[in-house]
């Protein structure tokens, strides 16, 4: 069933349901090679960022919550592991005052999993980013719930795994490596296409383009 | 002067001024050129300014827009009620050390009644003296301040603010008010404004001249406070009762009988009636909710009746029955429900005068949730330490160049004058240059280094690693970048030596770095 089929169904059970019409638009990332490969994000939506770490993976988020910052919204970043250094995102062009971290003291897949919910849901962040920790059992009950959240809330979830998560209902797949670009899935109908990895800054890699 | 052998029904008050203390709580000094902003009649306006904001132009009432306008280099920090109170009760505290009858009913002075004080301490010895101790707490405090003593409240705190010295005190000898008031402006008397425009009008200018007023045609013509204030310039008191210390609203709570509840759905059709009782209590009060705990008093088995709560932060200080519903249900729906519930209470652990609350332009419709009630949900449930916005830090480890601060962050702060780096200095300018010079750094900091296992080439200045194992293979490095050489700390027992690598090993960036324990993994340019 084609991607523009599978929105009008979506659109007639909304309607049915009386809740009210998503308005799907697509989002530039602010980057020309990340554009020109996706014309741009759904908004609201899912995308998934697989790769290993050191791939390229964050500097491609970082660069679409510095787009976002700039239009005024403010971007969240559920970080479980840890590891998000933020000076490097200040680096990147994302101001920080307009960055929440989100850091659970405990440990467990329910905390963090249940704050990227809540987030999505609230319509208070544009963009929410989530370092995501790895497969768990519970993934497919907690990715849809951030599907639906993402929509109640008009907010692009952002989500960074070492591998593909089979179960993330994704409106985006993209893949990371070997200094490349991969599009394993876009609704829109760019599944396929690969660019280069572009350098966004010189700050965000000393070896300047691949 | 010295007051000697007053009759003791003539009461005595000290009031003690702090031009700053609005400003100074939050860190600021009385020189400082820094306001407090609110909304106020629908514009963002000063509430409160330093002496040193005063001295550049800056009133209260007057908008944010303006205040910048005429004085660019203004810091405005937005007021925190909630917290104002909390300091307010503390100095209250400190200063109940001097007399038993403390208050703080002006925004800017204390009150204490130190009639009895005499006779009562022996090692008080006048007046004097405690106008002295009580100058002293306040600096050590943190807080500039001017005191007075007078027959009257109103006359006391007029004098410390209008004639006593900075740091300095007046003590005005009983019966002798009219005399000590005579020369101050009108404005020292804090009349309603339009009363203040009216006398100034038929050029009332000084407490002398109103002073000299029949007092029936001042009751006559400008009402009863204005009265009771004319009384106060011609050396009487407007209030001859004792300080009083403020009321303590106690506990708001309101509580439901739940025969024995065991669903969730029990609970959720008696919380609205629930609420709706307790928000008349706080209405009552003139106080909003901060913080309450939900108590659920359970059937006890062979140890007897048991109770399990939960609390529950709200985000803006409301007593909003819809609100407060919204975010007990959030909290009860992860509660586990272990026994037949007996009684369901919730109790305000937490209150703040309600001051009412706007949303803002950026805050969405009741069907999106405001950013604090938000952010409150989730440190109640997250704790209070996983949330925050990160801010930049000095700090020789890379790892502590930053620090966490709570989310949001005042979007109105301006970067106050010492902070902006001087463009005519050349240290600043070869520090900014310096900046640019380190090599890049990496978007991902494990939160402890891991070993790597590297295979360097050359020794000492010239080594470089040529092979990384990773993921349990060995890989060339394609390409390196370094070396950078971070050190310092050496006052620590361990101090910083660390000499950093950017290396690419297939295709994935990782920043290594040696030390004396060997070869680490920090972090991933990712």
């Amino acid at each position: 069933m084609g991607a523009a089929a599978l929105d009008a169904l979506r659109a007639q059970i909304r309607a049915l349901e009386g809740a009210p019409a998503i308005d799907r638009t697509r989002l530039p990332w602010g980057v020309p090679a990340v554009d020109g490969l996706l014309g741009g994000l759904p908004v609201p939506g899912i995308v998934e960022l697989s790769g290993p770490e050191g791939s390229g993976r964050a500097r491609v988020a970082l660069a679409l919550a510095a787009r976002i910052c700039r239009r005024g919204g403010r971007v969240a970043w559920v970080d479980p592991l840890r590891r998000l250094y933020p000076p490097a995102a200040e680096d990147l062009g994302v101001p920080l005052d307009r960055l929440l971290v989100v850091r659970p003291t405990e440990d467990g897949t329910a905390p963090w999993a249940w704050a990227t919910e809540q987030l999505l849901r609230s319509g208070c962040f544009g963009l929410v980013v989530v370092d995501h920790p790895g497969h768990n059992p519970r993934e497919r009950a907690f990715s849809h719930a951030w599907a639906r959240a993402a929509e109640h809330g008009g907010a692009v979830a952002v989500i960074l795994a070492r591998k593909p998560l089979r179960t993330l209902p994704a409106d985006v797949r993209l893949a990371v490596g070997s200094g490349r670009l991969f599009v394993s899935r876009d609704r829109s109908g760019t599944s396929g296409r690969s660019g280069a990895l572009p350098t966004l800054d010189d700050r965000c890699s000393p070896w300047g383009s691949p | 002067m010295l007051s000697v052998g007053f009759p003791v029904k003539v009461r005595r008050y000290l009031a003690v001024h702090l031009p700053a203390f609005r400003l100074e709580r939050c860190g600021y000094g009385a020189d400082d050129v820094v306001a407090l902003i609110a909304e106020e009649r629908g514009a963002t306006r000063l509430v409160a300014t330093t002496p040193g904001a005063r001295r550049a132009g800056l009133r209260r009432g007057v908008t944010a827009t303006e205040a910048r306008a005429l004085v660019p280099e203004v810091v405005l920090i937005p007021h925190d009620p909630v917290d104002e109170l909390a300091d307010r009760a503390e100095l209250v505290r400190a200063f109940e050390a001097l007399s038993d009858r403390v208050a703080f009913p002006w925004d800017d002075s204390l009150l204490l009644e130190i009639t009895h004080i005499q006779s009562v301490d022996p090692q008080v010895s006048g007046e004097q003296s405690l106008v002295r101790r009580a100058l002293d707490l306040a600096n050590d405090l943190g807080h500039a301040a001017r005191a007075a003593v007078a027959d009257d409240p109103v006359a006391a705190r007029a004098i410390a603010e209008w004639h006593a010295p900075d740091g300095g005190s007046v003590v005005v000898v009983a019966g002798d008010g009219a005399r000590a008031l005579a020369p101050l402006p009108i404005a020292a008397l804090a009349l309603d404004p339009e009363l203040a425009a009216a006398l100034q009008a038929v050029g009332v200018d000084t407490i002398g001249r109103f002073a000299a007023l029949d007092p029936a045609a001042v009751a006559g013509r400008y009402g009863s406070v204005a009265a009771r204030t004319h009384r106060v310039a011609r050396g009487g008191t407007a209030r001859g009762v004792v300080v009083e210390r403020p009321v303590d609203p106690g506990r708001p709570s309101a509580w439901v009988a739940m025969a024995g509840a065991t669903t969730r759905q029990e609970i959720g059709f008696v919380l609205p009636g629930l609420l709706a009782d307790l928000a008349d209590r706080l209405a009552s009060l003139d106080q909003a909710a901060v913080r309450l705990r939900v108590v659920l008093r359970l059937e006890g088995g062979a140890g007897g009746a048991r109770t399990s709560a939960v609390v529950v932060r709200v985000g803006r200080p409301t007593r909003a029955v819809k609100t407060l519903e919204r975010l007990v249900r959030a909290r009860l729906d992860r509660l586990e429900i272990e026994a037949p519930i007996d009684e369901l209470g919730i109790e305000v652990v937490e209150s703040a005068i309600d001051t009412g609350w706007q949303p803002g332009l950026t805050d969405r419709t009741e069907d999106r949730e405001p950013l604090p009630d938000l952010l409150a949900r989730l440190s109640d449930q997250l704790g209070d330490d996983a949330l925050f916005t990160p801010i930049r830090a000095d700090a020789w480890r890379p790892e502590a160049a930053w620090a966490p601060a709570r989310f949001p962050r005042p979007e109105l702060a301006v970067v106050r004058p010492a902070d902006r780096a001087d463009r005519t200095d050349p240290v600043a300018i070869q520090e900014e240059r310096e900046r640019g010079l380190p090599l890049p750094r990496p978007s991902l900091v494990l939160p402890t280094a891991e070993r790597i296992e590297l295979v360097v080439q050359g020794s000492g200045p010239t080594e470089q690693p040529v092979r990384a194992r990773l993921d349990h293979a060995w890989h060339p490095v394609d390409q390196a970048s370094g070396p950078e050489r971070l050190c310092g700390e050496w006052w620590l027992p361990s101090p910083l030596d660390r000499t950093y690598w950017a290396i690419q090993v297939q295709a994935r960036g990782l920043w290594v770095y040696r030390d004396r324990a060997g070869w680490w993994l920090h972090g991933y340019f990712d």
